[in-house]
């Protein structure tokens, strides 16, 4: 059955792209978080892909989510006094965030996913006319 | 019941799904870094050698194996007219358009063995199917 691998494969991309897209949803949702519970501001996160085995051969891919990474790059240091988190010379340090960079990213992870859905939909199609041979 | 007609198509439909099946694969990875796109090539070595080959019988007890007009797929990485920085060198376009390509292939031998079918059961109603 190979159009059910090809189902397979398909929703490995939707949930791979989905876990991306959450990624996303967390930066942009701390972007300005300067408090986490390891200390310091909050790290930019990202999902680490891996092309994985989805059939005897090894030649058809799969796809996973080894990890989810923080980025290494260092926080952004703003002038800000006045801020309860702002170290002895006035500085705070805010998270390693680019909105710019995450709104990209986001319609890069939802066209992914839009491809993935196509996937899954023309294999249903291909499916449905396999059906319509005994109707 | 061996039909020919049939034969041919269910190989077309095989073939149809498992080209799917690794354009599913490319676009699941379109985001893996260092994924290079694979493509599935059909092995028609023997039929190009005049497709006659049959395997030899030396007692009339043997029974010859039944006609499968289905190569084996060989996968293999696709030429990459461009790379991306991460080193991933699937083409969304040329796949998304390939999946279109193959649904449509695959309706359409789907159709022919409806009508095969069609045709068989005319005649086994007499004309009256």
């Amino acid at each position: 059955m190979s159009l059910q691998r090809a189902f397979d494969i398909g929703s490995l991309g939707l949930s791979a792209q989905r876990t991306r897209m959450e990624t996303v949803a967390s930066n942009l949702a701390n972007a300005r978080t300067t408090r986490t519970a390891e200390g310091g501001p909050y790290k930019r996160i990202a999902p680490v892909f891996e092309a994985t085995s989805a059939d005897e051969s090894g030649s058809l891919r799969g796809v996973r989510v080894t990890e989810i990474a923080e980025d290494t790059s260092p926080p952004v240091l703003r002038f800000e006094p006045g801020h309860p988190d702002a170290d002895v010379e006035g500085f705070v340090a805010y998270p390693n965030v680019d909105p710019v960079k995450e709104m990209i990213d986001m319609l890069s992870a939802t066209r992914s996913y839009e491809a993935n859905v196509t996937v899954i939909k023309s294999v249903r199609g291909m499916l449905q006319s396999a059906l319509q041979i005994v109707g | 019941m061996s039909d020919l007609t049939v034969d041919l198509l269910r190989g077309t439909l095989d073939r149809a799904s498992t080209l799917s099946s690794v354009t599913a694969s490319n676009l699941a990875n379109v985001d893996t870094p260092g994924y290079r796109a694979q493509k599935a090539e059909f092995d028609e070595t023997l039929d190009a050698l005049g497709g006659d080959l049959e395997l030899s019988r030396t007692h009339s007890g043997h029974i010859l194996p039944p006609d499968d007009p289905r190569p084996q797929a060989i996968v293999s990485d696709a030429p990459a007219d461009r790379m991306r920085m991460d080193g991933n060198t699937v083409d969304i376009d040329r796949q998304m358009t390939e999946l279109a390509r193959l649904q449509g292939r695959y309706a359409a031998a789907a159709q022919l063995v409806r009508k095969r079918f069609a045709l068989i059961r005319l005649a086994l109603t007499d004309g009256k199917g």
